[in-house]
Order: structure tokens, then C-alpha cells, then sequence
């Protein structure tokens, strides 16, 4: 059973690097990007089998940024990590298996439920 | 979140591509880039960008701040100048198309993105903002009244798009003009003054003229509000109502009120013109009975007179006695019935002396106009009398008329005079046969010694034969004793003095003839002497006297009848020498006449007895008979009657009678004339009264318009009727008489004069029950021609001398033209009076004609009203007539002839054959026999015609036809009433209608009683209240302010405007306040007040929808702008929140024993975990840092439920789960962050009853939210008044599914809602809660969001002190 593998991008540093302590302490493999496209050279290096992605990264739209994640890794869970209460995906992203199940508001009141929803979208390994 | 889609303009087209590039790369879209203001334009139109990116400096001729021009004029694009080196001049250019912001070259991205973020929020913003401005707008355009602002100059500055519907200027055409321009110069004045109050800042209701574009007049209710900048005037706002309509509608009603009081006034003149025309004729009325009861009393008079008199009067008719005084039948020992009725026959002795007598009498009437004649008459006892008769025809032009005659007895007189005549006769006989014989007798030898020749006639014996006689012989024995004796006396006195020897004795003798017959003789003896004078002889002569002696004998008889007779009777009578005419013989009574003795009498010529005229007439008569005397055919019997005047010895005067005649001699010759004279002073004095009466009786009866005549009681049939009656009723005099009354008169009337005069004969002789008592009334009698006339009748009985009535006397007057100007008056008053009771054309004409037609009688008629239009009489009324007849005359064309006739304005009448001839009507289907079309005129114009026609009339009288024309004449004012009142009362109802169903509130207050005249519907729909409601002003203030303080304010401030309204006569206007309506609810009206003479017009307008509108846009932009503040708000501290939460949540993780990882970081650290724990335990640190952990989980709820709250979005969002939204309303009500509310919803237990099958319910999440929501706070804050400590609020929530329904119950344990609260708690404003804590507006925006939006139903059962239970009902099938 190995270690599920997130890339959490978002230039928000301490939310980076929380999140990142929580998700390793919950036994995650976890690597961070402040920008999208840190976060997508990275992604085009590394596989992962999720990625929590800012909605709103200075240098690109998080809907994007999930493009082009699933673009380079077809597998990859999307999460969309956002402070906004009505966003929605766009059908595109829909297509790409961004359901309501992929969108996490902030501020997470239990970070628990992020393992979860991880887990049960990558599947426990 | 879809990309906001942006165009770029930019003359380098290397920049706009790269800028294109950030762009994109920013997340926006490029919709296009060009360089060229042309093109821009054609993209922005077409492409329509959300944002410009506008470089001011282009390729193409156009500037990129000109493009940007062209562009704002169709299109609200914001746009971002993009400037390289802008000049301030350009900056100032470009500032004008408001650009949202300016970027200089070279563009950072940085600066692009905050640019356009900025520009398009802004941009958002500020068309949510015009949007709400458009709706105030749009509000304030709706609003009928519009507004002109003006500077201080008056120069307009601003006008309402209103106004210039009102003017029909348009903005420009007034904006920049002094608002005089638009002002009727005469209200210049007035306008000026009402500015110049404003200036001063008193703002002026002001109503005056407006000149409109088109140059039409208006009228403008205004009122001023100045404005003032740092104290001082800086202009006037002017709200402006058109009010040309309500003037028009006040002017209208004055004018019709004018028109109405017009009408009014010369209907009552009509009146008073028609009570003067009845005065007027009930003086001549009363002067008519006045006259007609001084005819009456010398009628009777009259009567009386003739009923005393000793002659005997009467009337006879046709050969009947019609009427005699009581003289006339004592004179024949009649009653008056035995002679009444009866023919003049019975008079009479004989048919002979009948027939003479008529015949008499008619060729004396024809020769001179009277006859007096005698005729010989029967008594009732059989006997004959002699009856002088003076007769006059009643008429003198028409026997046929009757005759009244005098009579008298004369038949004492008569028999005098026969008497006379026969002695007379006898006279004459003797001395035409006279013949005496002389002889001598000696008286020794007593022998005849000479007989004269003329013996032998008296005795049959010759001289000679007589000569031998002895006296013995011819003289019986007695007659010789009686000579013997007579002889013996006279020879013994003979020779004694003083006997006178020369003395002659008469004897008469019983002489014994040659026959033997006794021949009587008279004889003259003397005695012949010898010289001694001794008688010897005896000479006589002898005269046959045996006629003499027997005529004698029955002439003494006679003579001594006559004598006493001629001297007992009154008459004169003498005889008058004809030569000397001296009087020869006179009897008694002409002494006791002439006053002398009657051998007085023989010593006067008549010049002493006769007046010269008389006397002339004797001469005259004397000298006439005496001339023609003695010729052939000339009775010498006849006799003269004439009249003349006497005087008395003692001078007085008197009339005789003389009936004279010729006394002859022998040879035949008049020697005498023997005269009859009677007095008939007392005759001639009751001739003359007579005559007199009669002219005067005649005058009366025959030159007054009285119908004088006389019933017989038995018969009932008229025995008299004087000439006028006949005429008047139509028959000639002989024919009434074969009348009986029946015949005259109508059955009505019939029947009336019966049973009064069975009354009348009942009371009769009663006592108290005046004999001479008349009765006066009224009958209709019956012409010969058929028409009816009416007569005003007085009657009284006439009775015999027992007092019996036996006839009624009657005086009739025809009344018809006093009766039938009775009657008009009646009916036009009737009419007049009728037709002001009503106010329907058809009644009124329905009215006219019936009254026509019964003032007519005739039996059928119509109306004929004159279209101008279309140049026509048209049948708008009629009655009697046929359908296919009422179909030919319905419309007469102006091609007609009968509409020229009428249009000549004149009275038509026609005769049927008129009518089917010269009209070419077809009247001949209905067998009309007369027409009457009367042309109604009005100011000189045909405006109608009223048509009358009978069935059975063959004529139209002169008093229907001014019947006709008079009530034509009424009809054209009313007709012209009655139309003028018709359009008026259209109009009226026209108006009554546009108030009684305006959606306007009016009510009518009359401003002397301050009493409501009247509601409209809208007034009672809007306040509840029926003008029963409220009666007055005062009823108004206590029902509509139950706070007195309120009722007081508003009152002040109504009564102050009022009072001003009335002194400038101007509207008053808007006065707005709160009003109580009659279920207790409240609306907010506006008042608005026109003062009219006596009342006032209270215009009401609800605003409370307007208002509640207003409140709830108000309410929806703050909680937008709230909305859209919370959620920038909430994203914000969103990501802080994060930080903190997750943060805590990391830093708990690290801490967790359960993480190896965490102990081997600690023994790394040189400690342990458990130490670490305990340190950070004890230091209360994990409590620190739970609570942290709490309270950021407290914030994140708050913002969470802030953002779902205030994302209100109209429009339905998908399906909802029910529950769930409660859950999460639930959730913000406990989080309630409200700080001025005094409970708290958390000590509410909430007890949750969610129905399993509740699938999801299409609504707005954010409304129902909002409603729940609104709902548990108003019960929690309910429930926090109870202050019991054992008390557990508790709110259960229950949602379940109800066929089409999804339904919400929200129940507490509350106080509950007091039943009369209850009715309002969904109207706006309604609220229980004190000042600051609630705006009256929850629940009635939950009503609107449930019934208007939802379309479905909120309502509440409570009952005080058992909670309230809400019950939503939401359709699960969305209703477009």
C-alpha cells in the first residue's frame, strides 16, 4: 500500500503548508506549488494521484489549472479549493470528473473530510 | 463564472495582440481587438464587449474618445482609456464620456487586471443603480403629475418627461426658456406672484393656465417647493397636475346646474303665469254668478209680478198652454194642471170659433206684430165667456216661438152691448113702421064725426065704415072702461084752474080691428070745445101700436136687464151726437169714470173730456167712417175700437178702451154714435208693465248667454226653453219640446240631476227647507251634433198656488268654454306639474299625448320628434294606431309633403279625405277620419309635431284644436327641456359613471354641514367605510384616527389647508397620512380637497401599495448592496479563516499521540509527547487552542450562512430540499449577529418533524430562507416575553407533502396572536414591536415572496395563549 500522492497548489502560504503538514500527518505524500505554473511543471515531472488547486491563483484560473492537470495527468483527481460558496465547475471540468464531491470550501472547519474525500475519490490504497 | 468578454482598440496593433494575450491570460475574453474607430464601433454594437479597452489615439479619422461617443449612444459599455502621453486637454475630453478608468503605456498586468476588475464591478454596480433609478423613474413618470424645476430666474432647468406629455413641448423646446413662456399671458401675473412667494420660500399651490405646443389652453394645478443653496434662493421645483379635465368636468357641472336652475325658474313662472290666468278667471267667474243672481232676482220679480196681476197671462206653444198665471186659469175655473200642457182648443166653444180665433190672431200678429181680438171661450162649467185677448209672438220674427197673450173677461160687457145693439134694433123697427090715424069723436053721440085714411092701416075699416062706428064697437070693453073712466075724470076737472083746457091725454087702447084681431093703439086725446068753452068732441089721433105695444112689453123686459146691467157695469156707455158731438146719452158708470154726473156729462163736448190726441184720433176715426160710409161692401154695423186718454173732472188721466159704432135715422143716415169706453188704465199700466217686462224679460233671455227654460215635474219633458238654449245646444225651438231631458243629457249627468231632485222633492215642504231655495251645478249636456257641452244649470221649483211644485225652472249657462279653459288650465297645470315629476323623454311624451288625446278626445296620436341630421320627422311617440299604419308614417324625409307642411310651423287640420289625398298618406288603413298635426315650435324653430287623429270624429272643434296647440306649445319647452336634460343627464351620468367607477377614491362633503354627500365605490373599497360608516368629518377623524394625538395633528393640518383652499378657491393637495380602515387596518392615503361653492371633492389615493413597493425596493437594494458587500466580505475573510482553522487544525494534528510521527519529532526534540501535552495542558493551552478552533469554526458558520443569505438572486433556483434549507436557516437564526435583539434564539428548543417523502421543492432558496427565517425570529421574540422560569420555548418545525403542495408548519408555544392583531400581521407596516426593533415589513414580505413569487399560500391559526401556528404552502409544480 503506498503513500497517495497530492500536489496542493495555491499561493496562499500558510494554507499551502498547513494543509501539507495535516495531509503528511495523515500519512499523504504531499508536495506544494505557489503558482500554477510551478504547480504544472512540477505535474509535468511528477505524477499525483490528486491535486487541491486554488480557484484563484494570481498567474492562472484554477479551472485551468485542472485543465491542464487532467491534460497531463489523465488520472489525477482534481479538488478545487476555494472561498467562495457558489462556485460551480464548468461543464468542461465536469467532463474532466470535477463533480460537487471535488469542490472543497475554505475554511475547512475539519480537514478530516479532505482525507476523506481524497481517499474515496483516489481510492484507499 | 463565465469570462467577461472585453474588446480592445488600440492603433498598434503589436500592442493589442500582446495586451489580447494578458488578457486571456488573465481569464478574460477577447472579443476582438482593431485599430480603427469605425470598426470599434461596429464591435461594440455587435460583439457586445462587457468592457472597452479604448486607446485614444487611432488609425482610422475617428479619435478613440469619439468612437467611444458613438458608442455610449447605443450601447452602455464601460471603457478604459489606454493613454500613451495624454494631454490634459484630451484627459478633460475624455473625461466627458466617463470613462472608468485611464491606463497608461506601457500596461502592466497588474494594473490591467485591478483596471478592469474595478471597472467592470463598477460598471455592475452603477447599472443596478440606474436600473433602481429607472424604476424611481419610471415611478415618477407613471405619476400623473409632473415636475419642472426652474432657477432662480425662472429659467426652466428641468422638466418631468410628464410635462411633456402635457405640453407637447419637448425637453429641449422648454429646458433653457423662462417658464412665463409657457404661460397664458393673462396668468402671468398671477404665476409671477406665486414665484415670487416662492423665492421667499413659502411654497404657493398656484392653478392656473398652460399654453400647450399646439396652442391648446390648459389648466395646471402647480405647487412650488424653492430651493435654497447657502441661504439663498437657488430656484423652484414645481410639481405640475393637469387639470384642464376636472375644470372641464367643474365647468361642466356649473354650466349644468346653471342650465337646471334656468329651467327651474321658468318652470315656475309657467306656474305662477297659469295660477294668474286661473285667478284671472275665477274673478270672472265670480263676477258671473254675480250678474247670473241679479238676473235671478229680477226674474223673480218679474214672476211675481206677472203670478198677481187680474189679467190672466200665459204662454202658449205650438197651440199648448205652456205657462199661465193663477188669473188666467181662475178666469176658465181651471187649476193650473187642468190647463198646462193642454191645446188652446179647450177654450174654445166651438171648433169654428177655434179656428177663427187662431186665424185672427196670426193675420193680426203678421200685419202688426200683436192681435187683439175677443173670442168666445168655454168655461169649465160648460158656460160661454167672452175672453178679450192681447197677444204678442215671443219671437216676433217666428211664431213658432210661442206667444204670450193678456186675457180678460168682457163677457158681462159683452152681453151689455149685445143688449144695447138689440134694443136699438127694435127702436129702428118702430119708427120705420110707424102710421097714426086722426079721428073726432063726439062726445054726445060718442060717435067718430072723422076718421083719417091712415085708419083703415090701424083697424081694417074704411072712413066711411068707421064713420058709423060707435066706440063700443072698436074698442074692448076693458080699454073702454078705461077711456070711459078717463074721460068722465077729465070732463069733471075740466073747466078747474090750473087744469089746462089745451091738455092732451095719451091713452093707449085695446082696439078691436075689421078682423076681429085685438089691435093695440096708442091715442093722443084732446078735448074740441064750443065757444063756451064746454067739450063737445074729441080729437085724437091713433097709432097702431100693437108691435110698438108687444116690442115695448119685451123692450121693458129687456131694457130694464140692460138698464141695470148698463148702469152696473164699469164700462161707459153714451151715445154722441155725430153733427154736434155733444153726448146724447151717458150711463152711470161714465160719471163714476169721468168723475162727472151723467147729465154733467151731456152738457160736455168731448174736447172737455178727451186729451188732444185722443180727440184727434176720434176726429180722425169719426171722419174716416163717416166718409166711406154708406159704400158698397161697407158694413153700417160695424164698430171701431180704439184707445184713448181721458181726463178725469178732477184733472187726473186714464185710458179707455172705445169700441164705437154708427146710430142710424130712418133714411139710414149716422146720427148718433153710441160708444163703449172701459177703463183700461190698470190694463194699459200692466200692458206697458207688460211690454216692458217683456223687453226686458225678452232682453235678458234672448241677449244673455242663459238658457232659461222649464221642465214639467210629471212629464220631464221641456215646456219651455228660451231661444239661446235651443242654439245652444243645437236645436231649433219646436224641437226641444219633443225632448224629454233624457235625450239632452249624459247618463253621468242624468243620473245626477235625478237623485238631486228626488233629494230636493224629498226636503221639499220640510220645514226650514226655503221654498224659493235654488241648487247650481254643472252638466254635461248632449249637442244635437252628438259633441258634449257642459252647462252650469240653477234651478228652483215652480209651484201652483197650493205651494206644489209643479215645474222646475231651470237657468243653464253654457260653461264648455269656461269648463274647457278649466279644463286646459287643469291640464296643462296637471301637465306642467307631471311632467316636471319626470325626467324620461318617453314618459313625458307619452304624458303629452295622452293628455292631447283626453283634452282633444280624440282617440290616437303620435309624436314626431325633427332629426337635423338627417333632415327628417321621425315617430318617436304614439299610441291608438296600427302597426302596418304606424310603419308607413314612421319617417317623413325632407322630400315629403307633410314635412313641409310642418316645417311651415303652422296647425294642420284634415279631414280624411285631406289626409289620403293632398298628404298621400295612407290613412285609409286605419279609417282615420280627422288629423290634427300641431308643429312644435321652439325660439322659432319646428323642433317637433304633435299629431292627433280620431277614429270617429268627423270634426275637430275650435276648443280641441286650442287644447291641441296649447300642450304643443307646453311640449316644445319640453321637449327642448327634456333633451337639453337628457344630454345633460348623459353627460351627468357620464361623469357620475367615470366617479361612481374611478379608480380614484371620492368622496363629497358638503361644506356647511361638514357631512359626507357621497361615497365612490373605490372610497369605500380602499377605507372599508360606507358613507352609513361615516356621516360627518368628526365620525371620519375618530374612525380613521383612533390615536387622539394624531387625530389632532391631522386635523389642524386638514382644517388649516382647508380653510386656505377655500380662501384661494384652490385644490388642496396631497395630504398624506395613515388611516384606521373599518377592519383595522391601516393604509396610507393621500388627500386631496377642491372646494366647490357648497361642497368640497375629496380625491383619496392609496398609496400603500406604492408605498409598500417603495419599501420593499428599498428593503431589496440594501439587502442587494448588503448581499453583495457580505459575500465580497465573506470571500475576504474567507481565506484568513482558513488560515486559522486549518491552522489549528494542523497544529492539534501535531499534537495527536495517535501520530508516530509526532512522538519521534518530540524525543527528537529531547522531550516526549505526553510532556509536551501535559505542559501545554496545564498552561490551559489546549484549551487556548480549542477554543481558537471554535470560534474559527463560529466565524466560517457565520460567513457561510452571511453568504448564502445575501446571494439573493430573483429568479427560481432549481429544486430545494426543503429540510435541508430549514436546517441551514435554522443554523443562521442561531448565529443571529443582530445586537439589538433582546432574546436569544438559542435557549428555543427546535423541535424538527421532517416529512420522509418531501422530495425537492422548486423555490427560491434565498426567499424561503428569508421567510422561515422571519418566521422564527418573530415567534422566538414572541416567546421571549414570557418570563415564566419553568417556561420552554419551543419551536416545532413539521414539513410534509400534501398532494400538489409542499407544506412548512412552523408552530410555537408562544404567546400567541391576539385575534385582532391577527387580521393585519401580513400588511405592510403592521407591526407589535416598539420602535427600532422590527420594520413592519417581515411578514408582509413573506407573503409577497410566498403568494406572488411562489404563487403559494401563507396563513396563521392562534389563539392568545396557545402559541401560533404558520403554515407555508408551496406548489411542487412550478407555475410560469
Amino acid at each position: 500500500m503506498s503513500a497517495i500522492r497530492v500536489i496542493i497548489i495555491d499561493d496562499e502560504k500558510m494554507i499551502t503548508r498547513m494543509l501539507k503538514g495535516f495531509l503528511e500527518d495523515h500519512g499523504f505524500v504531499v508536495q506544494t506549488a505557489e503558482s500554477a505554473e510551478e504547480g504544472i511543471a512540477i505535474m509535468s515531472r511528477v505524477a499525483f494521484d490528486a491535486a487541491i488547486v486554488d480557484l484563484r491563483l494570481p498567474d492562472m484560473d484554477g479551472n485551468e489549472v485542472v485543465s491542464r492537470a487532467v491534460a497531463l495527468q489523465p488520472g489525477i483527481k482534481c479538488f478545487i479549493h476555494t472561498g467562495s460558496i457558489d462556485y460551480m465547475p464548468s461543464e468542461d471540468l465536469v467532463a474532466m470528473g470535477i463533480d460537487l464531491d471535488s469542490i472543497i470550501h475554505k475554511p475547512v472547519l475539519d480537514m478530516e473530510v479532505i482525507c476523506r474525500m481524497i481517499e474515496k475519490k483516489v481510492g484507499k490504497k | 463564472m463565465s469570462k467577461a468578454k472585453l474588446l480592445i482598440v488600440e492603433d498598434e496593433l503589436i500592442i493589442a495582440l500582446s495586451l489580447a494575450k494578458s488578457l486571456e491570460k488573465l481569464g478574460y475574453e477577447v472579443v476582438g481587438t482593431t485599430n480603427t474607430g469605425e470598426e470599434a464601433v461596429g464591435l461594440a454594437c455587435g460583439k457586445a464587449p462587457d468592457l472597452i479597452l479604448m486607446d485614444i489615439i487611432l488609425a482610422g479619422t475617428m479619435d478613440g474618445i469619439e468612437a467611444v461617443r458613438r458608442i455610449q449612444k447605443d450601447s452602455d459599455i464601460p471603457v478604459i482609456y489606454l493613454t500613451a502621453n495624454a494631454d490634459s486637454a484630451t484627459v478633460e475630453r475624455a473625461r466627458d464620456t466617463m470613462p472608468y478608468g485611464y491606463l497608461n503605456k506601457p500596461i502592466n498586468d497588474r494594473d490591467l487586471l485591478t483596471n478592469i476588475d474595478s471597472a467592470l464591478n463598477k460598471h455592475r454596480m452603477e447599472r443596478r443603480l440606474r436600473e433602481s433609478e429607472e424604476k424611481y423613474r419610471n415611478l415618477v413618470n407613471s405619476i400623473q403629475d409632473g415636475i419642472v424645476s426652474a432657477d432662480e430666474n425662472g429659467i426652466i432647468t428641468y422638466i418631468s418627461p410628464r410635462i411633456t406629455e402635457i405640453a407637447g413641448y419637448s425637453e429641449t423646446e422648454m429646458v433653457g426658456k423662462n417658464f412665463l413662456t409657457f404661460i397664458h399671458p393673462e396668468d402671468h401675473g398671477e404665476v409671477l406672484r406665486l414665484f415670487g412667494l416662492t423665492k421667499v420660500g413659502k411654497h404657493e399651490y398656484g392653478e392656473y393656465r398652460g399654453i400647450t405646443k399646439s396652442g391648446d389652453v390648459i389648466w395646471m394645478r402647480t405647487s412650488g417647493r424653492s430651493m435654497f443653496v447657502d441661504g439663498r434662493f437657488n430656484g423652484a421645483k414645481v410639481v405640475v397636475s393637469d387639470i384642464t379635465k376636472q375644470k372641464l368636468v367643474e365647468d361642466e357641472v356649473k354650466r349644468a346646474n346653471d342650465e337646471i336652475t334656468a329651467a327651474n325658474e321658468e318652470l315656475q313662472a309657467t306656474v305662477e303665469e297659469l295660477e294668474a290666468i286661473n285667478q284671472e278667471f275665477e274673478v270672472q267667474n265670480r263676477e258671473l254668478v254675480k250678474a247670473k243672481e241679479e238676473l235671478l232676482r229680477q226674474e223673480e220679480l218679474l214672476r211675481n209680478i206677472v203670478r198677481v196681476v187680474p189679467v190672466g197671462i200665459g204662454y202658449i206653444r205650438d197651440r199648448v198652454l205652456v205657462w199661465v198665471n193663477s188669473t188666467y186659469h181662475d178666469m176658465f175655473g181651471y187649476t193650473e194642471e187642468g190647463v198646462i200642457g193642454k191645446s188652446l182648443r179647450m177654450f174654445y166653444a166651438t171648433d169654428e170659433d177655434f179656428r177663427t180665433g187662431v186665424r185672427k190672431m196670426n193675420i193680426q200678429i203678421l200685419e202688426k206684430g200683436w192681435a187683439s181680438f175677443e173670442v168666445k171661450a168655454r168655461h169649465e162649467s160648460g158656460s160661454i165667456i167672452d175672453v178679450h185677448l192681447n197677444t204678442v209672438p215671443f219671437d216676433k220674427d217666428n211664431l213658432d216661438g210661442g206667444i204670450i197673450f193678456a186675457a180678460m173677461d168682457i163677457t158681462e160687457q159683452k152681453r151689455a152691448d149685445e143688449a144695447l145693439r138689440e134694443s136699438e134694433e127694435r127702436y129702428r123697427l118702430l119708427i120705420e113702421n110707424m102710421s097714426d090715424s086722426v079721428w073726432v069723436l063726439d062726445l054726445t053721440s060718442m060717435e067718430f064725426v072723422f076718421n083719417s085714411p091712415s085708419s083703415v092701416n090701424i083697424l081694417g075699416y074704411t072712413p066711411e065704415e068707421s064713420r058709423h062706428h060707435k066706440i063700443t064697437d072698436i074698442v074692448s070693453p076693458r080699454s073702454l072702461e078705461m077711456v070711459g073712466k078717463l074721460l068722465v075724470g077729465e070732463l069733471e076737472r075740466d073747466g078747474e084752474p090750473g087744469v089746462d083746457p089745451d091738455r092732451s091725454l095719451t091713452v093707449q087702447l085695446e082696439q078691436i080691428h075689421k078682423n076681429g084681431s085685438t089691435v093695440w093703439t096708442e091715442m093722443t086725446l084732446k078735448f074740441i070745445r064750443d065757444e063756451s068753452g064746454k067739450p063737445v068732441s074729441i080729437i085724437g089721433s091713433s097709432r097702431n101700436i100693437t108691435k110698438r105695444k108687444m116690442a115695448e112689453k119685451a123692450l121693458t123686459e129687456s131694457e130694464e136687464k140692460y138698464r141695470v146691467l148698463a148702469e152696473s157695469v164699469s164700462d161707459m156707455i153714451w151715445t154722441l151726437d155725430v153733427k154736434t158731438r155733444m153726448f146724447a146719452y151717458a150711463n152711470f158708470s161714465s160719471g163714476e169714470l169721468t168723475g162727472y154726473m151723467p147729465d154733467e156729462m151731456l152738457m160736455l163736448t168731448l174736447d172737455d173730456i178727451l186729451m188732444p190726441e185722443s180727440i184727434a184720433l176720434a176726429m180722425k176715426i169719426l171722419e174716416e167712417e163717416v166718409a166711406h160710409d154708406g159704400m158698397q161692401g161697407v158694413d153700417p154695423r160695424r164698430s171701431r175700437t180704439f184707445e184713448a186718454e181721458m181726463k178725469h173732472k178732477n184733472g187726473s188721466l186714464f185710458w179707455i178702451e172705445v169700441t164705437a159704432r154708427f146710430l142710424r135715422d130712418e133714411a139710414g143716415m149716422p146720427r148718433q154714435v153710441l160708444g163703449l169706453a172701459r177703463d183700461i188704465t190698470k190694463r194699459k199700466r200692466i200692458e206697458l208693465a207688460m211690454t216692458e217686462r217683456e223687453d226686458k224679460y225678452r232682453l235678458l233671455m234672448e241677449n244673455t248667454p242663459e238658457n232659461l227654460w222649464v221642465i214639467d215635474l210629471r212629464t220631464m219633458k221641456f215646456v219651455y226653453s228660451s231661444p239661446f238654449g235651443t242654439h245652444i245646444l243645437g236645436y231649433s225651438e219646436g224641437e226641444t219640446h219633443n225632448l224629454s231631458i233624457q235625450n239632452l243629457l249624459t247618463p253621468e249627468s242624468l243620473n245626477f240631476i235625478g237623485e238631486l231632485l228626488k233629494e230636493e222633492l224629498d226636503r221639499d215642504g220640510h220645514p226650514g227647507v226655503d221654498p224659493n231655495r235654488t241648487r247650481t251645478f254643472e252638466l254635461e249636456e248632449i249637442h244635437k251634433n252628438g259633441s258634449l257641452l257642459w252647462v252650469e244649470t240653477t234651478v228652483k221649483f215652480l209651484r201652483d198656488e197650493s205651494g206644489k211644485p209643479y215645474s222646475i225652472l231651470g237657468v243653464s249657462r253654457d260653461i264648455t268654454p269656461r269648463k274647457y279653459a278649466e279644463d286646459l288650465l287643469r291640464l296643462q297645470r296637471d301637465l306642467a306639474q307631471a311632467l316636471s315629476a319626470t325626467s324620461s323623454f318617453k314618459d313625458a311624451m307619452d304624458l303629452c299625448l295622452e293628455i292631447a288625446m283626453k283634452g282633444s278626445k280624440m282617440d290616437s296620436g303620435g309624436v314626431y320628434i325633427r332629426d337635423r341630421e338627417k333632415e327628417e320627422l321621425r315617430l318617436v311617440f304614439h299610441r291608438g294606431l296600427g302597426d302596418k299604419f304606424i310603419n308607413d308614417v314612421a319617417n317623413y324625409g325632407s322630400e315629403t309633403k307633410a314635412y313641409h307642411i310642418t316645417m311651415d310651423g303652422k296647425p294642420v287640420y284634415t279631414t280624411f279625405k285631406d289626409i289620403t289625398g293632398n298628404l298621400n298618406i295612407a290613412a285609409g288603413a286605419e279609417d282615420l277620419k280627422v288629423m290634427a298635426a300641431i308643429p312644435i315650435v321652439h325660439k322659432g324653430d319646428v323642433i317637433a309635431c304633435l299629431n292627433l287623429a280620431s277614429h270617429s270624429q268627423d270634426d275637430i272643434p275650435e276648443t280641441a284644436r286650442n287644447t291641441l296647440e296649447s300642450i304643443a306649445a307646453q311640449m316644445g319647452d319640453v321637449i327642448v327641456r327634456l333633451e337639453t336634460q337628457e344630454s345633460l343627464s348623459k353627460s351627468e351620468e357620464k361623469f357620475r359613471k367615470m366617479i361612481e367607477n374611478s379608480p380614484i377614491a371620492v368622496a363629497l362633503l358638503d361644506n356647511t354641514t361638514n357631512a359626507f354627500i357621497y361615497f365612490n365605490k373605490m372610497l369605500t373599497k380602499t377605507v372599508g367605510y360606507s358613507i352609513e360608516d361615516i356621516p360627518d368629518m368628526n365620525a371620519w377623524y375618530n374612525a380613521a384616527y383612533p390615536d387622539a394625538t394624531y387625530r389632532e395633528n391631522n386635523r389642524k393640518v386638514w382644517d388649516s389647508a382647508v380653510s386656505k383652499s377655500f380662501i384661494t378657491g384652490m385644490a388642496l393637495n396631497s395630504n398624506e397620512v395613515d388611516v384606521r380602515c373599518k377592519d383595522g387596518s391601516y393604509r396610507y392615503l393621500e388627500f386631496r380637497m377642491v372646494p366647490l361653492d357648497d361642497m368640497s371633492v375629496i380625491v383619496i389615493n392609496d398609496l400603500t401599495e406604492k408605498k409598500i413597493h417603495q419599501e420593499m425596493m428599498i428593503q431589496t437594494e440594501k439587502m442587494t448592496s448588503l448581499g453583495g458587500l457580505a459575500a465580497g466580505m465573506a470571500h475576504e475573510i474567507n481565506n484568513p479563516l482558513g488560515i486559522i482553522l486549518q491552522g489549528i487544525q494542523a497544529t492539534l494534528k501535531r499534537l495527536s499521540p495517535a501520530l508516530e510521527n509526532n512522538r519521534e519529532e518530540a524525543e527528537r526534540a529531547g522531550t516526549n509527547l505526553e510532556k509536551i501535552l501535559a505542559y501545554l495542558t496545564n498552561r490551559e493551552i489546549m484549551e487556548y487552542l480549542n477554543g481558537i478552533h471554535d470560534a474559527g469554526q463560529r466565524a466560517a458558520k457565520i460567513v457561510s450562512n452571511m453568504l448564502q443569505f445575501s446571494r439573493r438572486s430573483e429568479s427560481m433556483v432549481g429544486p430545494v430540499d426543503i429540510n435541508l434549507l430549514i436546517d441551514k436557516t435554522l443554523e443562521i437564526a442561531s448565529n443571529d449577529y443582530d445586537l439589538k435583539k433582546k432574546y436569544d434564539f438559542k435557549k428555543v428548543r427546535i423541535v424538527r418533524e421532517y416529512g420522509p417523502d418531501l422530495v425537492k421543492v422548486p423555490c427560491s432558496e434565498t426567499g424561503i430562507e428569508q421567510v422561515v427565517l422571519n418566521l422564527l425570529n418573530n415567534s422566538s421574540q414572541a416567546m421571549a416575553s414570557i418570563k415564566d422560569k419553568d417556561y420552554q420555548p419551543t419551536i416545532t418545525i413539521r414539513t410534509l407533502k400534501e398532494k400538489e403542495h409542499a407544506v412548512i408548519i412552523i408552530s410555537d408555544n408562544g404567546p400567541g396572536i391576539d385575534p385582532a392583531v391577527q387580521r393585519h400581521i401580513f400588511e405592510p407596516f403592521y407591526t407589535t414591536k416598539g420602535v427600532g426593533m422590527g420594520t413592519g415589513l417581515g411578514l408582509s414580505v413573506s407573503y409577497y415572496i410566498i403568494t406572488k413569487t411562489h404563487r403559494g399560500t401563507i396563513d396563521v391559526i392562534s389563539k392568545p395563549g396557545e402559541g401560533a401556528v404558520f403554515t407555508i404552502k408551496l406548489p411542487l409544480v412550478r407555475q410560469s
